[in-house]
């Protein structure tokens, strides 16, 4: 295996993981200095001065970058709470399980239902008529397509919840939280000292990782800003689409400009989680 | 307080039974207009989709699709695992596997899309599954790299320290060491694929309708009835999974 995993592993690496992201940047890169493409008129920096110039991108990527801290936070500390609370019924109960259900949800479909349920004609606009709150859709409150991007939030609170518990669920028990609680209980603290100085330390610092690693996700996602985001602003995916599928051929160098912007992102962020993967505490 | 904390999790049951709920009754209701909180009739019409009709068709297409994507990665990613796990610079290689696994497939999608149309593999049922593999095959890596584990490199050694070849070595201790790993990245990277939307629309040039390109299609088309019955479609693999896997999750 040994031998026949070194001669193949190395070509199968190479052609599979590195040159898709290497063709990727190099393409990119050519196409937003016009090197490369249907607007290869030779060598230009037009493209870079004129992605800041349209006030486009910048607020694309601060968009990204909220949604993703919005979702990140309020997913963590939703199932921190529901955790730590109630612990013992998420790792003893069978109905526990029920709660990774939504988790099994793709991300086109958590963006569907989100719309059913948040949009002026979905679900809880209907209640609240019932409820006799609104008697119109239009009077319902916008919480999908809007420019806070609530709806994107929820979307994503509806697999970033059920995927932390499911990780808590792992790490509880990995960690031996259950015997530090308790020592901490025997030594004088209280329930909630216990809460707050042992078992969310915990959960905090072993799961820094995957928190960054749920970041990225989020940033670069698609599916659900497609389907319950806004026109404007747009996640980085939409808008790099977008850019890209534009008549104005002028729109596809900065459609490679924002690909390259994510890269640098994307890199950054895997290196803040290597350095906290090696230095854990 | 014992009860506060029995209510609050039975809520939580609820709610985590809301989805499917939901989507179930959305899927076998019809002519469901604001404000009625119920469809006033029920029907069968779009579960008969799931096995004649664009649906069924999509149900095969994503299937064929995502078993070619996780087969190719999975076999290939066992192999590249091992590669990577006993490479000196292992910490580097895995960092740049991680790259496409973590990267944003329209993203990444948008770069390639030149290539794929150099090579004539836009609008191809072989362009997707190539480009779908991409993520899956990065995913695979990661996945197998712990588990050629210094261990595991231990055992292969002593097989040829006591004489036995490459093969006997594969066959007799690696294989069926590795038969769980296996399966669980073949239903992970059937997965990956399975979802896949935006690389899917872009490769695929909208020629190739797999099921997540169905759900949006009659999302647009505001048909929600049949847009709920192929997200239920689409959410029956993550389900079968959890199911086989309970064992390993939840009651470990």
């Amino acid at each position: 295996m040994s031998q026949f995993a070194g001669r193949w592993g190395a070509w199968l690496f190479g052609i599979g993981a590195i040159f898709p992201i290497v063709f990727s940047v190099g393409y990119a890169l050519l196409y937003s200095v016009g090197w490369a493409g249907v607007l290869a008129d030779g060598f230009t920096f037009v493209h870079w001065a004129n992605v800041w110039t349209k006030n486009e991108v910048l607020p694309s990527v601060l968009f990204s970058a909220y949604v993703s801290t919005t979702c990140t936070v309020f997913s963590w500390i939703l199932a921190a709470s529901f955790f730590v609370h109630l612990h013992r019924k998420w790792l003893q109960s069978n109905w526990g399980m029920v709660w990774y259900l939504p988790f099994a949800l793709p991300a086109m479909v958590a963006g569907f239902f989100t719309f059913q349920i948040f949009s002026g004609g979905g679900w809880l606009a209907r209640l609240a008529y019932h409820f006799g709150w609104i008697t119109s859709p239009q009077a319902f409150p916008e919480w999908v397509q809007d420019p806070y991007g609530i709806g994107i939030v929820m979307a994503h609170l509806l697999t970033g919840v059920p995927f932390f518990l499911l990780f808590f669920r792992t790490l509880w028990k990995d960690a031996i939280v259950d015997a530090y609680s308790e020592l901490s209980i025997a030594l004088g603290a209280s329930i909630s000292q216990t809460r707050w100085r042992v078992q969310l330390p915990i959960l905090f610092q072993r799961s820094k990782g995957n928190v960054l690693l749920y970041f990225l996700t989020v940033f670069g996602a698609y599916d659900i800003p497609l389907m319950v985001g806004s026109q404007s602003p747009q996640m980085i995916s939409v808008l790099t689409l977008r850019k890209f599928e534009r008549f104005d051929l002028a729109d596809k160098p900065e459609a490679f400009i924002m690909a390259l912007l994510y890269t640098a992102i994307l890199c950054a962020i895997l290196l803040i989680k290597n350095v906290v993967d090696e230095n854990p505490e | 307080m014992r009860i506060l904390n029995k209510l609050v999790f039975g809520g939580l049951v609820g709610l985590g039974l809301l989805p499917l709920g939901l989507l179930t009754v959305w899927a076998l209701g019809e002519g469901w207009h604001f404000p009625h909180l119920w469809p006033k009739r029920w029907s069968s019409t779009a579960f008969l989709q799931i096995f004649s009709g664009k649906m069924g068709e999509s149900l095969w297409l994503s299937t064929w699709i995502s078993t070619c994507v996780a087969v190719f990665a999975t076999a290939f990613g066992y192999i590249t695992g091992h590669f990577v796990s006993h490479h000196p610079l292992k910490k580097w290689l895995l960092r740049l596997a991680y790259l496409p696994f973590v990267s944003s497939p329209v993203i990444l999608a948008t770069c390639l899309l030149f290539l794929f149309i150099k090579i004539q593999l836009v609008g191809t049922i072989l362009g997707v599954i190539l480009a779908q593999w991409m993520f899956a095959f990065s995913f695979a890596i990661v996945f197998f790299v712990p588990f050629w584990s210094p261990q595991m490199k231990a055992i292969e050694e002593l097989v040829y320290t006591l004489g036995g070849t490459a093969l006997q070595a594969m066959r007799h201790v690696l294989w069926p060491m590795s038969i769980a790993a296996l399966r669980m990245c073949f239903f992970q990277t059937f997965l990956i694929s399975w979802v896949q939307y935006g690389i899917t629309l872009m490769v695929g040039g909208g020629e190739i309708q797999t099921l997540p390109v169905l759900v949006y299609f009659y999302v647009n088309e505001a048909n929600i009835t049949f847009a709920a019955m192929a997200s239920l479609v689409l959410m029956l693999p993550a389900f079968i999974l959890m199911t086989v896997n309970r064992r390993h999750v939840w009651r470990d």
